[in-house]
């Protein structure tokens, strides 16, 4: 009887939300009949278009390097070649360094600074800036053309997706995107005279590792200063960390009988200088 | 002999086929809008498709797809949610009479007030008649849990299910 009875009781909900749901939707007897799927079927292909027009724009800009150094190795000035040569804007120890324009023959243009003396297929950060399809905004990728990765772009947006090494565009020049063409303009800025005494910018964190009585600190540099170190202690010991300023931090290892104070500090040029001293 | 590519886009039409009726009705009941189902569970296929190569090795992909429809629908019932409420203080600061649309059957207006899991609970086990195990792994919650909605949501609509029985 219990049971008739929530039978009953399901039948009618199931009715009257039947109802409420409504009647049985158009009926699609393949995928083909529903626009709203068949619009992501293509997607896989629609890709293909873009990545392969920044695949060849990234074979043409290293086979300018390629060229460019080859010159630059034999004596022949780099200005001779086609690509615009400007001397270095950044230290006067990097005079020589070229940056070089080009605009491919799809929308993605390109600029890179290459050192003279080396391989040119050394790591080379270049910057390609494609424009979508629809006449978008441009989108400013960085990737590192010789790290081949520079077909991992998706989705059809025509942009080039890096291969994750953090390497940002070059602080050395201002881009300024054109209006026709997607093409971009680099301007060198103004070679400086003397070089700063700061230490070399670095994109990516570099962690360092000291091992020092009492335990091990890792720390990350970046941008010529520390970041957040990371201290683990041996058994038996405590750490207090305090950091002096963006280039100096101080380890204070305790335990029983013993104070240790751990100093690093990071030198202008880029190492680390670890002093170990007893007490604060 | 079929690629299999070919044989992956049979097996997710056949499911595209078999269910896009069924939980398009059943998201009906959840977000009381008979487009805003379908668009969740169109972009839920959409994403199924996407995923095709990994989820048909799921015991039940279906389940899946149920699952993201879902979520979208809720995700769909907040925003519809907030722009009411924005509607409403707007009519209480201005004054003016702002109109929404309200659902002329009593039983979908008192489905509106239900809770979310309250709705889905009631629409897949009345519409798409999954059981409680099917419903707990849809909506990601316990079967004790399922009973309890299932319960509250039947108890708020009986009168006007089954109004002899009040």
């Amino acid at each position: 009887m219990f049971d008739d009875d929530r039978d009953r009781d399901d039948e009618l909900f199931r009715v009257a939300l039947q109802r409420v749901a409504g009647p049985e939707p158009d009926a699609y007897s393949s995928l083909e009949a529903f626009a709203g799927v068949r619009r992501v079927l293509p997607r896989r292909s629609r890709a293909t278009g873009p990545r392969l027009a920044v695949l060849a724009a990234a074979a043409a800009v290293l086979l300018l390097l390629a060229a460019v150094n080859r010159r630059a190795a034999s004596g022949i000035h780099p200005a001779a070649t086609t690509a615009t040569v400007a001397s270095s804007p950044v230290t006067t120890a990097a005079k020589g360094m070229s940056s070089i324009i080009v605009t491919a023959p799809t929308t993605a243009s390109t600029s890179a600074p290459t050192p003279p003396s080396t391989v040119a297929t050394a790591a080379v950060t270049t910057e390609i800036v494609t424009e979508t399809s629809d006449g978008s905004t441009p989108s400013d990728r960085a990737v590192d053309a010789a790290g081949g990765d520079a077909g991992a772009g998706e989705g059809g947006s025509g942009g080039i997706r890096g291969n994750g090494s953090g390497r940002g565009p070059n602080p050395s020049t201002a881009r300024t995107p054109t209006s026709a063409g997607g093409a971009v303009t680099t301007t060198p800025l103004a070679p400086a005279t003397t070089a700063p005494p700061a230490p070399a910018p670095t994109a990516a964190p570099t962690p360092r590792r000291f091992a020092v009585t009492g335990g091990r600190v890792t720390v990350t540099v970046q941008n010529g200063a520390f970041g957040r170190p990371t201290v683990v202690t041996d058994a038996g010991w405590e750490a207090d960390v305090r950091r002096a300023d963006a280039t100096r931090i101080e380890i204070r290892f305790k335990n029983d009988g013993n104070d240790i104070t751990a100093r690093l500090t990071l030198l202008a040029s880029g190492d680390v200088q670890v002093d170990e001293g007893n007490g604060g | 002999m079929v690629d299999c590519a070919t044989r992956d886009h049979r097996d997710f039409e056949a499911v595209f086929v078999r269910h896009f009726s069924g939980l398009v009705r059943a998201l009906t009941v959840v977000c009381g809008d008979r487009e805003t189902a379908a668009d969740c569970v169109q972009e839920a296929f959409a994403r199924a498709h996407e995923r095709w190569d990994r989820l048909e090795g799921y015991e039940d992909p279906v389940g899946w797809i149920r699952h993201v429809a879902i979520n979208l629908a809720r995700d769909a019932h907040r925003r519809s949610r907030r722009g009411q409420l924005a509607h409403e203080r707007l009519a209480a600061s201005e004054g003016a009479r702002v109109s929404h649309d309200q659902p002329a059957d009593p039983l979908t207006a008192e489905l509106a007030h239900l809770s979310p899991r309250q709705r889905a609970a009631l629409a897949l086990r009345y519409v798409e008649g999954l059981s409680v195990a099917e419903i707990a792994n849809a909506l990601g919650i316990s079967q004790g849990a399922v009973k309890f909605h299932l319960h509250a949501g039947r108890e708020r609509l009986r009168p006007l299910v089954n109004p002899r029985e009040q």
